[in-house]
């Protein structure tokens, strides 16, 4: 503990408010004697801090001089049938329904069913073609080549039906 | 208890034995059941957390690795469970209500154990006995309303008188911390109770 500088003016504000950082250490015997008496000096030329250590020294009495008190007289009973109780709680066959699931785990397999939906839905589509599944029926006649047709060639037939017609 | 029975104790309650079990209840009931109504200033929730701190005391002695004594281990049960209880009765605004309740005013009028040297010296009288009573209302009451970790520590140290290392043990924090933290705790409390002092 710094003992030099804190007591050396003694109206200066840093110099009380040290002096009162070291009551406790002071009442509890932990401040060296150099340190102890330089408080003392201060304490003794000093009313505020003085009046401030009394009122420390009187609440510290008054908080260590509370009286032990009584746990009720039933008491050890009333913990042992708590206990009973708690234990037959934990022994319990529980259902598969009250299993309960941490919160993360919970987030984890919702993330991980929404990004195989959209693998499934939007990647996949994109990466192996257009592959869109459509059931055949047994007794549907074969299917014609598709002939890929521009525009142009059907602007064409429409020109010719009008013509016709 | 010395260390040897202390450690035969705790076997038997790794074991599950029964009787062990009330032992140590019977050993340490008035202890933690002091220092939770200390630190929640209310005896209804006292009673029921220091029961709560030994059924965790059963249940959870797989956990006790015999490293402190086993006394220590249960005031840290204790000081745990009454922070997070402080927590949860703050949360339901029930930490605002300094009044004391009833059976909180007949715990602490109720009091059997004589108390301290110095409180007895300067009571003599009577009517200096009811000031000491007031005196110590008030107390009780402006402790229970300081912050849970300072009201730890000033009841650790100055009400059940356990040594730093054993505050460091139970709280887990650093010595610097513990010392710290108890001085400017004892200093909120003197600037509250101060003006009660003639």
């Amino acid at each position: 503990v710094s003992v030099v500088g804190p007591f050396r003016a003694q109206e200066d504000a840093v110099e009380h408010s040290e002096a009162k950082d070291l009551f406790s250490d002071y009442l509890e015997g932990e401040l060296d004697a150099q340190a102890s008496a330089a408080l003392e000096e201060h304490l003794s030329s000093c009313p505020k801090c003085k009046q401030e250590f009394e009122s420390f020294r009187r609440t510290i009495q008054a908080v260590s001089g509370l009286k032990p008190l009584q746990a009720p007289q039933d008491f050890a009973s009333k913990v042992n049938h708590r206990l009973r109780r708690r234990l037959r709680t934990r022994r319990k066959p529980t259902s598969p329904w009250s299993y309960k699931l941490p919160f993360e785990t919970i987030c984890l397999v919702m993330l991980i069913i929404l990004a195989a939906f959209y693998i499934m839905l939007y990647l996949l589509p994109q990466i192996v073609g257009d592959t869109e599944f459509r059931p055949v029926p047994r007794d549907a006649p074969p299917r014609e080549k598709r002939i890929p047709r521009t525009n142009g060639s059907r602007r064409n037939e429409e020109t010719n039906a009008r013509q016709k017609g | 208890l010395d260390r040897g029975e202390e450690r035969k104790l705790v076997q038997r309650l790794k074991g599950g034995d029964s009787r062990a079990f009330d032992t140590v209840v019977g050993l340490f009931q008035h202890k933690i059941y002091g220092l939770v109504f200390r630190m929640l200033g209310n005896a209804q929730e006292a009673e029921d957390l220091a029961q709560e701190v030994f059924v965790t005391l059963f249940t959870s002695i797989d956990g006790f690795r015999e490293e402190s004594r086993l006394g220590t281990w249960l005031y840290r049960i204790a000081v745990n469970h009454c922070r997070n209880r402080i927590k949860y009765l703050a949360r339901r605004n029930e930490s605002r209500k300094h009044s004391l309740d009833q059976e909180t005013q007949r715990v602490l009028s109720n009091e059997k154990v004589p108390g301290s040297p110095q409180i007895q010296a300067h009571l003599p009288r009577p009517d200096q006995m009811a000031e000491g009573r007031q005196l110590e209302k008030i107390v009780q009451k402006e402790l229970a309303a300081l912050e849970s970790d300072q009201r730890a520590l000033i009841v650790l140290r100055d009400i059940e008188g356990l040594t730093y290392s054993e505050i460091v043990e139970v709280v887990g924090q650093p010595l610097g911390t513990v010392k710290s933290r108890l001085h400017r705790g004892r200093m909120t409390l003197k600037e509250k109770i101060a003006k009660y002092f003639k």
